[in-house]
């Protein structure tokens, strides 16, 4: 008998069953009850087989029926290895890297809170009141737009849709500070770009955003303005966040109160929104 | 062609923001050039003093009060550009100031004395029209789209092609100047942009630009591209179709001004590249051309002068580059093993890729490398699989030093004179890295999607909506033997639409385990391609020796997929559950569509109002399951379908769904609307035709 482990292609491929025949057909002969024995009645006359060759078929079977490095006849694998290779195919696989073992009902998964473009302008402007300023302070983009020299601010800090309601609710903001819309943005795109160089995809079981936009309808944002992960290999974002450009934006005064307007993010079905006389052109 | 700009003075809606002569009255409020930026350019004309001083630029018709107000501006304008002492911003300012004027200058010098009130009227100066940094054409967006670091982008926009060519990495310049002759002939952006680029950067109108044309040069320059208005094929022959290195810095000049736009792109730049060093070597070699050019333009009227010894100037700057070049690397250390193993077997037409390494090893290294963290392979494990441990010091050495190191070589004599069982061990060990770290992973989806994705699975394998998912709903199966995706995939770009198909295909179920096997069949080689037997591979009945490698390759070929074949046959497919997955396998990423819930791809272009979806699912927003025939009611699936649009008596025209079946000629001959009456009395007929009938 082979041993096991040389395992041949050929033998392993599923062979067809070989075709039964019939030497003849069920005769119409009537056949009494007592000829016919219990199927599961023992023949009385055949000896019982020996203990020790039933503990051997057993223990021979069952040795066939693990998995083969279950088995305690692993010949390519020294003994000192062997205890290694067990304990690490016996451990539970990395998060992300075995399909088989997902589990679908056991995850905590992320929510990702829709954010359309209107409740976003509310967020390019100045703190007012007990509005916080964005977390980054001095960093923030609000003071580094190359177009925006005098009258250049920091926004405010951006809450979530549900924050933002808890906020108005009860009057309490949320005890960390947060980032501003700007800053969000730039950081969300600083993360995807560093996935991106790295050229592996990300890490871990890890999605970059806690927004999205939407895109596409009216009033709303174009997909070419987003980012969003490639098509072949998973970098964290699975729906479209607007990618921070500091030429983007210019300043509106209301009412006494810095903003900055997104001009250069397009309206979907909006042709030549950015788009002014080229320069020298002569009519 | 009308291009979106960077970030204009004046907007599209009329707004503007601060424009140059607001920024320069601020800064020469109370000086004696205070006028200059008061009022318009009509006021101007009719207060500008006299020019006491020599005339730099000196006027044909001086006496014409006009002409003589413009001498003045233009002649105190240039006074304070030449003085020393302004801030970097105040002088952008100025220059784009005094380029306003340029126009005017050069049609007043062309135009008879009868004419020039009407030459004033055409060319008012506008400096938000001005050529500069922010007037260049809007590009930073495509900047991501580059191939900054290892990615291989195969289809490439022409323009992306271009950034990515003046990126600082190695062997960029090759064939420069062909690619850029050839765009700028067939695409407009291109044409655009390198024009755009090449005047801001010749007349030196980045604000980081040291030096800037004097005014006589800047003149020049302008008369003779935007003044004379030459066509496309004048600019492309004066400037596209020579000066590699000029326009190779030109482009390199933009990039630095415009990844600043882009600042997460920008810091991941500073960090992998030596961007601030590249930075400085290209401002530095532009304000050197620019020197060059101010320099020929006093010696010369030709272009070809003009341009004369800047390319023998940058190619000196360029060689002095070569160590602060990217270097990227388009394969891993693992893909190399593997490219290298492949090639081997190729080349000494082995069919078998196991001859002495057992298969279920794989599987061992498969359930191995899932429990390791993701990051470099564990060639230590080779020891495991008895292969020498010189051989293993070797491969660690190799990978410890490959980004700093070519191995290819080395390691291709490694395995060549490795024995066949740790040549092949070796190949699964990093083959398994490959597969479980990189080709084959899953991520969970965020709530909304798994939500979505429940409702439609419930709907696809017709449960109600409080029943519990059970285990079948949403399984699929991979072959991990050729690589294949098991579920019938709907999405946008493919032609067949497998929407209304459930199970898997190309699956072979043994009938007494019920285990499901790969049933794909690769064809045999390319037999329409070429004839079998090739007459003209034969010399006096013997076969030549290319031919003969040829058919041998062919064989080999052969012989190979019939072992994909039969390897497929027996290999387990691989059952998960995909519901609520994100399943990255081979360059594609899985998903239940959220809407049907059929498998499809995840893609940018299936993305739109309805968010993502497998693009195929919803017609109009309505869901393909709950359309049926307004005709004859019936649910046929979305293939078959047609939308028309009718004309209600009163009210605005909407569109109903007609299946092919009732969609009859008549129906098709209505240019526009069809009259909702007619269709409602066809339709009252059809159902009486059917009651008849029955």
């Amino acid at each position: 008998m082979s041993h096991w482990n040389e395992f041949d292609l050929k033998s392993s491929k599923r062979q067809k069953t070989g075709t039964v025949t019939f030497s003849e057909l069920p005769s119409a002969a009537v056949i009494s009850e007592e000829s016919t024995p219990d199927i599961l009645q023992p023949v009385n006359d055949a000896p019982a087989p020996p203990k020790t060759l039933m503990v051997a078929e057993t223990s021979f079977f069952n040795q066939r029926n693990k998995d083969f490095w279950h088995r305690t006849d692993l010949t390519h694998l020294r003994p000192y290895d062997f205890p290694y290779v067990r304990a690490l195919i016996q451990q539970k696989p990395c998060d992300t890297l075995s399909p088989e073992d997902v589990k679908h009902k056991e995850h905590v998964r992320v929510s990702i809170q829709v954010v359309t473009r209107a409740y976003e302008e509310q967020y390019l402007r100045e703190p007012v009141g007990k509005e916080r300023p964005c977390i980054m302070g001095d960093l923030c983009q609000g003071l580094h737009l190359p177009h925006v020299t005098n009258n250049a601010f920091i926004l405010r800090e951006f809450l979530l849709p549900t924050e933002e309601e808890e906020y108005k609710r009860t009057g309490k903001l949320p005890t960390e500070g947060r980032l501003c819309l700007m800053c969000k943005r730039s950081e969300i795109a600083r993360a995807f770009i560093n996935i991106r160089a790295d050229g592996m995809g990300v890490k871990n079981n890890v999605i970059l955003q806690d927004y999205r936009n939407i895109i596409d309808e009216e009033g709303e944002y174009c997909l070419e303005d987003c980012l969003l992960s490639s098509h072949s290999i998973f970098q964290g974002l699975l729906d479209p966040v607007v990618l921070h450009l500091r030429n983007a934006y210019r300043l509106r005064v209301t009412n006494g109160v810095r903003h900055y307007e997104q001009w250069r993010m397009k309206y979907p079905g909006q042709e030549n929104h950015f788009l002014t006389e080229a320069p020298e052109v002569k009519e | 062609m009308n291009l979106g700009r960077i970030c204009p003075f004046e907007f599209e809606d009329g707004t503007t923001r601060e424009l140059p002569e607001q920024t320069l009255l601020r800064h020469f409020s109370g000086s004696r050039y205070e006028w200059l930026f008061i009022g318009t350019y009509w006021d101007r004309l009719q207060t500008a003093p006299d020019w006491n001083k020599t005339l730099k630029w000196n006027p044909p018709n001086i006496d014409h009060p006009s002409v003589r107000s413009l001498a003045s501006i233009v002649n105190h304008t240039i006074e304070i550009m030449e003085s020393m002492d302004n801030p970097e911003d105040i002088s952008f300012c100025l220059y784009i100031y005094y380029d306003s004027l340029v126009p005017i200058m050069c049609a007043v010098e062309d135009t008879e004395k009868n004419h020039l009130r009407n030459t004033f009227m055409k060319y008012p100066p506008k400096t938000s029209t001005v050529l500069q940094e922010g007037n260049l054409p809007d590009i930073v967006n495509y900047q991501l789209k580059c191939s900054f670091w290892n990615e291989n982008k195969p289809k490439m926009e022409p323009i992306v092609h271009l950034m990515c060519k003046a990126l600082p990495q190695r062997c960029q310049i090759r064939n420069l100047r062909e690619i850029i002759s050839n765009y700028c002939q067939t695409d407009d952006l291109v044409h655009e942009f390198m024009r755009s680029a090449f005047l801001c950067s010749i007349l030196g109108m980045y604000k980081h630009c040291k030096v800037r044309l004097d005014w006589h040069a800047r003149q020049q320059i302008l008369r003779r591209f935007v003044y004379l208005n030459p066509n496309r094929m004048q600019i492309q022959e004066w400037l596209f179709t020579n000066y590699q290195h000029l326009l190779f810095y030109i482009i390199k000049e933009f990039l630095t001004f415009s990844m600043n736009m882009v600042p997460s792109l920008y810091d991941e730049l500073c960090k992998t590249y030596k961007w601030v060093v590249f930075e400085n070597t290209v401002h530095g070699a532009m304000d050197h051309v620019r020197i060059l050019v101010q320099e020929n333009i006093k010696r010369s009227n030709s272009i070809q002068e003009w341009l004369s010894q800047i390319e023998s100037n940058l190619i000196q700057v360029n060689k002095q580059q070569l160590g602060n070049l990217f270097r990227p690397q388009r394969q891993t250390f693992t893909q190399t093993v593997i490219s290298i193993c492949e090639r081997l077997d190729e080349v000494s037409h082995q069919v078998q890729p196991n001859l002495e390494c057992p298969v279920e090893y794989r599987l061992l290294l498969r359930k191995m490398a899932q429990r390791v963290k993701r990051g470099k392979p564990h060639i230590e494990w080779l020891k495991y699989f008895n292969v020498n441990q010189t051989t293993i010091d070797a491969i660690l050495n190799m990978y410890n030093h490959s980004t700093q190191n070519t191995y290819r070589t080395e390691l291709r004599k490694l395995l060549q004179n490795s024995p066949r069982y740790e040549f092949e061990v070796i190949r699964e060990l990093f083959a398994a890295f490959q597969q479980n770290h990189h080709e084959i992973r899953t991520f969970a989806l965020p709530k909304h999607y798994y939500e979505q994705q429940c409702v439609a699975l419930r709907r696809r394998y017709g449960l109600s909506p409080n029943d519990e998912l059970k285990d079948h709903v949403g399984q699929v199966y991979v072959c991990l033997s050729c690589n294949t995706f098991k579920g019938f995939i709907v999405k946008k770009s493919s032609k067949t639409n497998n929407l209304f198909a459930n199970g898997h295909h190309k699956i072979v179920v043994d009938d007494e385990t019920l285990k499901c096997y790969c049933g794909r069949r690769s064809e045999k080689t390319d037999t329409k391609k070429r004839k079998r037997i090739a007459v003209e591979s034969f010399l006096n009945g013997v076969e030549l020796e290319e031919a003969q490698k040829r058919r041998a390759k062919k064989d080999w070929k052969t012989s190979r997929k019939i072992m994909q074949n039969e390897r497929c046959a027996s290999t387990e497919c691989v059952k998960f559950n995909m519901t609520g997955c994100l399943f990255q396998f081979y360059n594609q990423i899985y998903l239940f569509c959220p809407s049907c819930g059929n498998p499809t791809v995840f893609h940018s272009s299936q993305y739109d109002k309805n968010g993502f979806t497998c693009g195929k699912c919803l017609e109009e927003g309505t869901l393909y399951t709950s359309v049926s025939c307004y005709i004859c009611d019936t649910y046929r699936g979305k293939d078959s379908w047609t939308t028309i649009s009718v004309q209600p008596e009163s009210g605005e025209p909407y569109s109903v769904a007609i299946c092919n079946g009732c969609n009859k000629p008549w129906l098709r001959q209505y240019d526009e609307h069809v009259p909702f009456e007619i269709l409602k009395r066809h339709k009252e007929r059809q159902i009486q035709k059917k009651i008849q009938n029955s």
